[in-house]
């Protein structure tokens, strides 16, 4: 809240009105969770990002001169390749950085090999690690603006905005969405992410549909049920797709997350058979219904429904480049 | 009970008010069996405070502020005495600070604050009677605590 003072007639009013965000509010921040942004900053940035889609031409020249240190310490395609098209798209530069040539295999340690980084003078550095809270050290070690693309299992924040802008392309408005998270909710950062963003946005319904074993955690159930209604449900409620639907979200189940040993592959096996998403099943969904996966999928949909207008999800991959443009255009400092 | 009957200090700590089973516990983690001062430790006196009590006292023992934080997190709310010459320089309630720094680790052992190799110190917040990791951000209750022994 901001707040406005007014003298009048003798006496002095206070008006407290909310708070206008400003792009020059992210400069030199760091993203490394989506708790870093308010409501509104979100908002903002899912708006710069149309903005930047719409009128792309216009942002050609915007990170001109401007240096990115990706740190990616895990593999990654998808996240590495958006961000480096990014900057590309905005005249910027990247800062060639091959992990498996770098200290880092001699045992330096995270902190040292970003401190070392940062005296090539990066303007800001986007950072993957497999363990959590990485992001968090790196961005507690320099000075730059830091993003997360991803600290182990903790969080993915770019992905949990790319979601986002997502479902506001396909309906225009997020409030008001009713979406089914569905597969890996045990595991799945993606799914936490999502569900507690949705959480801020009025009207909005979740249905969490998985096998047993992979249910959503009981302690991200207590912090949703104040403030989303939501509903759970096994697998067979893919067979009762409808009308209802906007929107269905969903996961990989990995192997390793069931136990070792012929009883863990039986369960996952079994799994795998009764979340597959078939065509057949989508007989009564509305036809503007969307299906969202953060890929890579393996078995879960049936690739003849990559052909049906319901897919969404490469549109979705897609939609990456301009919430990572509109990121970096906003944090790195001109 | 009188607890004077488990001995006398001219100078050194007196801890008083320990939750009942907590004694051995404190006792262990500052290494008393190593002290040089006579140690005097009790358990099961009356407390009109909390029911029944530990006592623990160590003849010419200073603790530190890591070692007071460490008491607060096992029994909140205990009282440490400082002694001198034989009367109470100084007494105080221990309290859980809202910043635990090297004190306890992480018990998501996926997270950065865990990895021997990043030699990261642990920093833990504590609010509302929840402990969240500074790091990976996962928050977790007091029975959940791996204290780290120095």
């Amino acid at each position: 809240m901001e707040s406005n003072f007014i003298y009048k007639e003798g006496r002095l009013y206070v008006i407290l009105m909310e708070k206008t965000v400003k792009k020059e509010d992210f400069i030199g921040r760091d993203f490394v969770s989506i708790d870093d942004f308010s409501f509104d900053e979100i908002n903002f940035v899912l708006n710069h990002a149309k903005h930047i889609e719409d009128n792309f031409q216009d942002y050609k020249d915007n990170l001109s001169r401007k240096l990115m240190a990706p740190l990616f310490f895990e593999g990654s395609t998808r996240t590495n390749t958006s961000f480096q098209a990014a900057m590309i798209h905005m005249n910027g530069r990247i800062l060639d950085f091959d992990v498996s040539q770098s200290s880092v295999k001699k045992g330096e340690i995270l902190r040292d090999t970003v401190k070392v980084i940062e005296r090539y003078r990066p303007d800001i550095m986007v950072v993957r690690h497999n363990l959590d809270g990485s992001a968090i050290l790196v961005a507690d070690s320099v000075k730059v603006p830091v993003i997360n693309a991803g600290d182990g299992k903790n969080q993915h924040p770019t992905q949990t905005l790319l979601d986002l802008y997502t479902i506001k392309q396909i309906r225009e408005n997020i409030n008001g969405t009713k979406i089914a998270l569905i597969g890996d909710l045990k595991y799945g950062r993606t799914v936490h992410s999502l569900a507690l963003a949705l959480s801020g946005y009025s009207d909005c319904e979740i249905e969490f549909i998985s096998p047993d074993s992979l249910k959503m955690p009981a302690y991200l159930l207590e912090k949703l049920k104040s403030k989303i209604k939501f509903s759970e449900y096994g697998l067979e409620r893919l067979n009762n797709l409808n009308k209802e639907f906007n929107i269905i979200y969903m996961t990989r189940v990995q192997r390793e997350r069931f136990p070792e040993g012929p009883e863990g592959k039986e369960e996952y096996d079994k799994v795998c058979k009764e979340y597959h998403l078939k065509k057949q099943m989508l007989k009564e969904v509305d036809s503007d219904f969307k299906i969202l996966h953060p890929l890579p999928k393996v078995h879960e949909i049936e690739p003849e429904i990559d052909d049906m207008p319901y897919a969404y999800y490469f549109d979705q991959l897609g939609n990456g480049l301009y919430i990572r443009m509109a990121l970096l255009d906003l944090l790195v400092k001109k | 009970m009188n607890d004077k009957i488990i001995g006398y200090i001219e100078n050194g700590i007196v801890i008083d008010h320990i939750s009942l089973g907590k004694v051995f516990e404190i006792a262990s983690l500052l290494d008393l069996g190593t002290q040089e001062g006579r140690v005097s430790l009790g358990e099961g006196y009356e407390s009109g405070k909390i029911g029944k009590k530990g006592i623990l006292k160590v003849e010419g023992m200073v603790l530190s502020n890591y070692e007071i934080n460490l008491i607060a997190l096992i029994a909140e709310h205990a009282s440490v005495s400082i002694i001198k010459e034989g009367k109470i320089a100084d007494k105080y309630r221990t309290e859980i600070p809202n910043v635990l720094k090297g004190i306890v680790l992480c018990p998501n052992l996926a997270c950065i604050s865990n990895d021997v190799n990043q030699m990261v110190i642990s920093l833990i917040n504590f609010k509302d009677n929840l402990f969240k990791c500074h790091y990976c951000s996962k928050e977790f209750r007091k029975d959940e605590l791996r204290l780290r022994k120095i």
